[in-house]
């Protein structure tokens, strides 16, 4: 299927597509001039069917026959109209792309329509992972503070991006994430002891504790191992998307950036290599106001993130990212399309930090109490879930409070049991550099265990693992 | 006197390591090679006037890799690529410009063969094809990403650095993308200038997790892309573009691999050891040929082939045999890749034979030298037992033990002679090593047998 049928004017088409897709989609002419030939000789139609046969093969290394008698560019870069005066486009900032939301500020359903009657136990589970991922947020920056773990991240106020887009996607759709997803880990049942094992860098963390915290990663649970820098996993989740679609699994990539980090070099790369080369994706943009201090009026001129799709060829949508259910929508129909269609979506949810960015940061310094605290209590996605919940009694207090309880205790027993843990094991510095250790890392390692043997009243050897 | 520096030092920033070349020697050398040989004789006028001449040796017919045909090396590309498109599904190749062949024709006639979804152009972004890459290499693809030069691969630094080499180490093992290869045309091709010519091997080497191989001609090319793109860690092959289209072998049509980190001895020799990669080979072969003629000069010619993880057992035992080094290459010389060549093999390693504690003194007796009984203290002091430290270092346990006697006694581990103790040298003996090295600069130890 070729991207364009529901696109006015759009005569791209130069490639005699390969794609097959599932789905229904409507018996349109080609517009292409081999599909046009053979088209119209299935229908017997021959001279058309010879004529385009002849386009055709001329045409084949261009999008369309040079033709300079008709008044049409003729440029191979571009193919509208001429315009006989000087206007330039104005970059739409101050009505920009809308916001799609399904829920107002207090959980009402605004259009009945769009409610994607999502069972009770689904809702339900919604609100339990966004909740349990704020009571973890809570107790992890805690032991942040009290110097038991060296770094952390929280998730306030982004809860509903997480679980949304999560719930909308398959199990064996690959996510590529920035940093602030913990949510769609949790969503897909990562276990707490995980979570706490890699923020500990304990003996049983997967990742072997080689990173910071927050840098989780899960091969079962098909979510790709987060790294430091900003925006690097943009144009891998292009090439991984890129093979998925010729494994022809029916399988879909996601890929999770925030605004600060849609400003990278590697962005732009990943935006237009997705769309160039019809990849199956999805780039979910956290637009949540600010890039540590940087607010968005200094981190870019346009509108948002929304408005750089068209721009690369994409299908885009702005949400609220704070109404779960739009979320949800909108990651579904991105996803059944990009699979279907081939092609990448942009969709970028607006939302609002309403933690630090780190534990390393205080954003009082920058942003008032005010602010963060509006956010917190007017438009919060937990608090509106809840709203929609107890309007159809699917939540009471008493589930609330035992709820809480719970989950608290979840939390604090897979934290305690985190931190009793030894460390990994020493070895584990040298491994997996390379698939199979070179002789100079033998080497490095022998030369460490010498060192370590004869000045071990130096090291802490009993809190590593044997 | 013009024409000789020309022919030594070839290329822009040769790095080379020279030792006992002593003046009454160099006029000798000089007025030698005023005498052409005949092989310069029969250069045209034109010819001489290059700085960047040099002749391609090729490699002998390969016989065990089934039937060859007559290759350059953009062609030994194209064969290793259609060996791994035919074999292998997942493979797919991408970069600027490579569905209609390549810029340099590696690609040609791939895409028609194998489709427009294997082989495929990007848009013109390095960091994005590097980023496509990885996340294809990731999730099981073959992915074989092309940069159209080296000099432009510095954009996709980060994904290579950052990501790439780190993929499999931060993730425990979880992910990796060890299925990546990255090719790039690369060094010196004459008129390429600043941006068209340049080795970036020396930024990479020092990031561990990649590998990086350079080939000398197409026999080694094919076999040496087709082992990057089966190792299982992401690998940057860089080809040598003025060899494109000048170096031309038999190369084997069906697939083979050649070892990574297995450095290849050329030419045996005696003297001096001289490493390179790439195009320098035959600048080098050239130069043995010369040395041999006209100094009497027995050279070992060692061709490095992977710059990471680089063979240093190889070039080391070869050291340690020659007792010289000279290693050439086009990079910068600050901070090129021979300075870490010369700094490892001149680092005393325990591990290597035992002929290398001997390096270091012309002793009358074996005296080893102090970073070899710190070592004996050392690992004495960790625990280990004579034996062992013997076996290790390759010394005698009797050794090992009188030392470590000598330490404890008298809480030192040199040697220094002590009023009233002998000198190891007596006067004649030392008078006799003076003659001698003043007559013959070339003296090594084992040229020697004092007793």
């Amino acid at each position: 299927m070729r991207r364009g049928w529901d696109e006015e004017g759009d005569s791209s088409s130069d490639d005699f597509s390969d794609t097959e897709s599932d789905g229904n989609f409507p018996l349109v002419i080609p517009q292409d001039y081999l599909g046009l030939a053979f088209f119209s000789m299935l229908c017997c139609f021959w001279p058309l069917g010879i004529a385009a046969f002849y386009l055709s093969q001329k045409g084949a290394l261009r999008q369309q026959p040079f033709d300079s008698s008709e008044e049409k560019p003729q440029f191979p870069g571009a193919s509208a109209e001429f315009i006989d005066h000087l206007e330039f486009i104005q970059p739409n900032v101050i009505s920009g792309i809308p916001v799609y939301r399904v829920m107002d500020r207090a959980g009402q359903i605004i259009n009945p329509s769009e409610d994607p009657q999502l069972s009770k136990e689904t809702v339900v589970n919604f609100y339990q992972k966004m909740t349990l991922l704020n009571t973890m947020d809570r107790i992890l920056y805690e032991s942040q503070r009290q110097g038991r773990i060296s770094f952390y991240m929280t998730n306030y106020g982004e809860e509903g991006t997480h679980i949304g887009s999560a719930a909308a996607l398959d199990s064996k759709d690959l996510v590529f994430g920035q940093y602030r997803e913990a949510g769609v880990l949790m969503y897909r049942g990562f276990p707490l002891d995980l979570f706490m094992a890699q923020c500990y860098a304990n003996a049983d963390d997967l990742g072997k504790g080689r990173q910071m915290p927050v840098h989780y990663g899960s091969k079962d649970l098909n979510f790709i191992t987060i790294s430091s820098p900003l925006a690097t996993q943009i144009p891998q989740a292009a090439g991984a998307a890129y093979a998925a679609k010729r494994e022809n699994t029916n399988r879909a990539v996601i890929c999770y950036f925030g605004e600060g980090a849609a400003s990278e070099g590697d962005a732009h790369a990943g935006f237009n290599f997705s769309a160039t080369l019809e990849c199956p994706l999805i780039f979910f943009c956290r637009n949540n106001g600010y890039a540590i201090s940087t607010p968005t009026n200094e981190q870019y001129r346009g509108d948002g993130i929304a408005a750089r799709g068209p721009g690369y060829g994409m299908l885009s949508i702005r949400v609220d990212g704070n109404d779960v259910f739009a979320v949800y929508n909108a990651t579904k129909e991105a996803r059944r399309r990009a699979v279907a269609e081939n092609q990448p979506f942009l969709i970028e949810a607006m939302t609002y930090r309403i933690g630090h960015h780190s534990t390393s940061d205080d954003s009082s310094a920058y942003r008032s109490v005010d602010e963060v605290n509006y956010w917190d209590k007017q438009d919060h996605p937990i608090s509106r879930l809840r709203h929609y919940m107890t309007a159809r009694s699917w939540w009471s207090e008493d589930n609330e409070r035992s709820w809480r309880k719970q989950s608290r205790k979840t939390v604090m027993e897979a934290f305690e049991k985190a931190e009793k843990r030894h460390k990994p094991h020493l070895d584990l510095m040298f491994t997996d550099v390379y698939d199979e250790m070179t002789p100079n890392l033998i080497r490095q390692r022998e030369s460490m265990w010498r060192h370590i043997q004869q000045y071990k009243d130096h090291y802490p050897l009993d809190a590593y693992a044997k | 006197m013009a024409a000789s520096a020309r022919l030594l030092f070839r290329g822009a920033g040769l790095k080379a390591y020279t030792a006992n070349v002593n003046s009454g020697a160099q006029s000798s050398f000089g007025t030698t090679l005023l005498r052409l040989s005949p092989n310069c004789s029969s250069q045209t006028k034109t010819q001489i006037k290059h700085a960047s001449h040099f002749t391609y040796h090729p490699d002998p017919v390969p016989t065990m890799y089934g039937p060859t045909t007559k290759m350059n090396l953009f062609q030994s590309v194209t064969s290793a690529l259609d060996n791994t498109l035919a074999s292998d599904p997942t493979a797919v190749i991408f970069g600027e410009d490579v569905a209609f062949g390549g810029v340099f024709r590696c690609t040609v006639g791939l895409r028609d063969k194998y489709g427009k979804d294997r082989v495929f152009n990007t848009p013109l972004c390095e960091q994005g094809i590097v980023g496509f890459g990885i996340g294809a290499a990731a999730a099981g693809a073959t992915a074989i990403a092309e940069i159209q030069f080296a000099d432009y691969i510095y954009p996709a630094f980060d994904q290579i650095v950052n990501e790439a080499a780190k993929y499999r180490y931060r993730s425990g093992n979880l992910f990796d993308c060890g299925n990546l290869t990255i090719r790039a045309p690369w060094g010196c091709v004459g008129h390429g200038s600043l941006y068209h010519s340049q080795s970036p091997e020396a930024f990479f080497a020092h990031c561990p997790g990649i590998k990086i191989v350079i080939p000398r001609g197409p026999v080694q090319c094919k076999g040496l892309l087709l082992s990057c793109i089966e190792d299982h860690n992401p690998c940057i092959f860089f080809e040598p573009k003025i060899l494109y289209r000048a170096a031309v072998e038999q190369v084997p049509t069906e697939a083979y691999t050649i070892p990574l980190s297995q450095a290849e001895v050329l030419q045996e020799g005696s003297d001096v050891t001289l490493v390179a990669w790439g195009t320098q080979i035959h600048v080098l072969r050239e130069v043995v040929s010369m040395a041999q003629e006209k100094l009497g000069v027995s050279c070992e010619l060692i061709d490095l082939q992977t710059i990471l993880p680089w063979d240093t057992e190889t070039v080391c035992k070869s050291v340690a045999k020659t007792g010289r080094l000279l290693i050439s290459h086009e990079a910068p010389v600050t901070g090129g890749f021979a300075a870490e060549i010369s700094s490892t093999v001149q680092t005393p390693v325990h591990t290597l034979n035992q002929t290398d504690s001997n390096l270091s003194t012309m002793a009358k007796t074996r005296e080893l030298c102090k970073d070899i009984r710190d070592k004996i203290v050392d690992q004495h002091k960790a625990g280990m037992g004579y034996r062992t430290i013997g076996q290790q270092l390759g010394e005698k346990a009797t050794t090992v033990g009188a030392i470590i006697r000598k330490w404890k006694k008298f809480k030192k581990t040199v040697n220094l002679p002590q009023s009233g103790a002998p000198c190891k040298f007596s006067p004649r003996g030392a008078s006799v090593i003076m003659r001698k090295v003043r007559d013959q600069p070339r003296t090594i130890h084992r040229t020697w047998s004092v007793t």
